[in-house]
């Protein structure tokens, strides 16, 4: 039997009923969360996947179905129906690339935002969208921190060519902000721990009949990762490289679409062909030279990048009591150990002394205790 | 002789300096900063300094990978492995001894930092100030135009060492050192 989502988000699926159901608070008060629960999220975050055909459920019998996607399922076993393969055997170039961008630009309509981050993925998006003469509106958070200095260079450069440009101070979005109020969500997701800048955001587009945001979440792997020459691995899948939280539980909500721009197949197909045989490319040397006439000179020669070690921890600190009080929360709801507040403040003490496997475990347990306390809220 | 210079600054509202014997990072009451700061600093350092808070005034790094010079690899390494061994007792001695033991100049520092960057994953663990102490030594370039700094991601207690020549930041691999707030400097150059 086949199990098909049209719909542009994702939607959950009951695989004992055999039919969509629609997540609510209630219903997903009753489920059964136990131990079992917190391990396969961990597992499931330790995939960085959320294809079904991988998925292990974290609700009994709930399987999460991405965004245009169909799947085949025998018995419990699913695969993706007709999975697009990738080959990069024909030749496709940048101008091709536009090609494209000009022809969807004349089915797009309403108003169009990008995000400006100051780095490499989104100045390209910008510099193809002015090149396209689409009119953007502009928005991004900006650090007034030591090491952000040259991506705010590269932000108030850009800013400089558009007459529509809004900053959000980024003391005012740290990560981990505001979590009492992360919006109920059917599964959870280390994403609705930083649901907070995006909840600025979608307040921004609503404000400004924004239908489109696009972002450039998914560049890292296609504009890093070594490309084959018939790159059919999962790297470059489609649902792998997005991250669907935010548009399905923060952006819909406000009438706005957040779009992963490379989650157009054929925009994918064309990024990865014009890459093929490239090595891995931590600093995206091919990318700042391929793209070099749409951005700034100050990113398609040098290649900085500030850490964001210092905003995650100020981020942390801002927030400990709240993150202890959802943490208490969700532990008196289902009694699962590992998210014990008494635990998770060792976990903190970890991630203050740079423990990496502690910052994993921090990140996963809490979004999985921020999961629970969205519902019982 | 290497000299250091103290450049204690205010961040988030706290002072932070280098301790100069030990090499630790210290947090310190702002009003008190002044008397942890060198008073004179070279002509120099401050310019370097400039090219820290800007990075993009100095020249883009090169796209070419350079070749190591093998012809004085096993120089490097003995320097190196020398650093290594002084920088576990002792911050301060590390210096000293930098600026004692200066060797003939074998190169400029782009290619000692490209012959180092080639050693052992392991070996190079961590040895940010180990690699620049090493550069500082045996660098034509160094020697002529060269600042090695030391910094923090502040508030974070995470440091790091590189080094700023004229308009070049010259180690190809290091993308790290813009976190890092300049808070001690150490050159032959003095004011």
């Amino acid at each position: 039997m086949l199990i098909k989502n049209s719909s542009y988000h994702t939607k959950y699926y009951d695989l004992k009923k055999k039919v969509y159901i629609n997540p609510t608070k209630e219903r997903w008060a009753n489920f059964k969360i136990d131990s079992t629960s917190l391990d396969t999220h961990i597992t499931n975050s330790q995939a960085y996947s959320q294809r079904p055909d991988s998925y292990v459920n974290v609700i009994d019998n709930i399987l999460p179905i991405p965004a245009r996607s169909t799947w085949k399922r025998h018995g419990d076993l699913l695969t993706e129906f007709e999975q697009k393969i990738l080959g990069t055997s024909n030749s496709l170039g940048i101008e091709d690339l536009i090609r494209y961008l000009n022809k969807l630009k004349n089915i797009i309509s309403g108003r169009v935002a990008v995000e400006l981050s100051g780095g490499l993925d989104t100045a390209i998006i910008i510099g193809i969208a002015k090149h396209l003469g689409v009119k953007i509106k502009l928005i991004g958070g900006i650090s007034d921190r030591y090491e952000f200095r040259t991506e705010r260079f590269v932000q108030e450069l850009i800013a400089k060519d558009f007459d529509d440009v809004t900053f959000i101070p980024e003391s005012s979005a740290l990560p981990f902000s505001n979590l009492s109020n992360t919006p109920f969500h059917a599964i959870p997701n280390k994403s609705s721990l930083f649901h907070y800048v995006h909840s600025v955001t979608a307040d921004w587009a609503q404000e400004n009949e924004i239908k489109y945001i696009l972002n450039g979440m998914g560049f890292d792997s296609l504009l890093i990762d070594k490309v084959q020459k018939k790159s059919t691995r999962l790297i470059f899948d489609k649902i792998n490289l997005d991250d669907p939280w935010p548009n399905d539980y923060v952006f819909k909500q406000k009438s706005t679409s957040y779009i992963n721009i490379i989650s157009n197949n054929y925009i994918r197909k064309i990024i990865i062909t014009m890459r093929a045989l490239e090595p891995n490319d931590n600093q995206k040397k091919w990318a700042r030279k391929i793209f070099s006439e749409y951005i700034p000179n100050e990113l398609s020669k040098y290649r900085y990048k500030a850490s964001f070690a210092a905003n995650y921890a100020e981020g942390l600190s801002n927030n400990k009591d709240e993150i202890m009080e959802i943490c208490d929360r969700a532990f008196n709801h289902c009694k699962i150990a590992k998210i014990e507040p008494k635990i998770m403040k060792k976990l903190i003490k970890g991630l203050e002394e740079f423990d990496q496997k502690s910052e994993f475990e921090f990140i996963t347990r809490l979004s999985f205790a921020n999961w629970i306390h969205a519902f019982l809220k | 002789m290497l000299r250091s210079y103290s450049l204690g600054r205010c961040y988030l509202e706290s002072g932070w300096v280098i301790h100069p014997l030990s090499g630790s990072l210290l947090k310190v009451d702002t009003a008190d900063l002044v008397s942890f700061q060198s008073k004179k600093i070279p002509k120099i350092v401050s310019n370097a300094l400039i090219k820290c808070e800007n990075p993009f005034l100095l020249k883009p790094p090169s796209d070419s990978p350079l070749e190591s010079s093998f012809v004085h690899s096993s120089t490097i390494k003995r320097n190196f492995n020398f650093f290594s061994s002084i920088k576990k007792i002792n911050f301060y001695l590390s210096v000293l001894f930098a600026g004692l033991f200066s060797i003939k100049s074998i190169g400029p520092s782009r290619e000692i930092f490209s012959e180092i960057n080639s050693f052992e994953e392991d070996l190079k663990f961590n040895a940010c100030l180990v690699k620049c102490l090493t550069v500082a030594t045996c660098s034509s370039s160094f020697k002529k135009n060269g600042v090695l700094f030391i910094g923090a991601h502040l508030p974070l207690q995470d440091m790091h060492a590189w080094i700023i020549e004229e308009n070049e930041q010259p180690d190809q691999f290091d993308r790290e050192w813009i976190n890092y707030v300049p808070l001690m400097a150490i050159t032959y150059h003095k004011t």
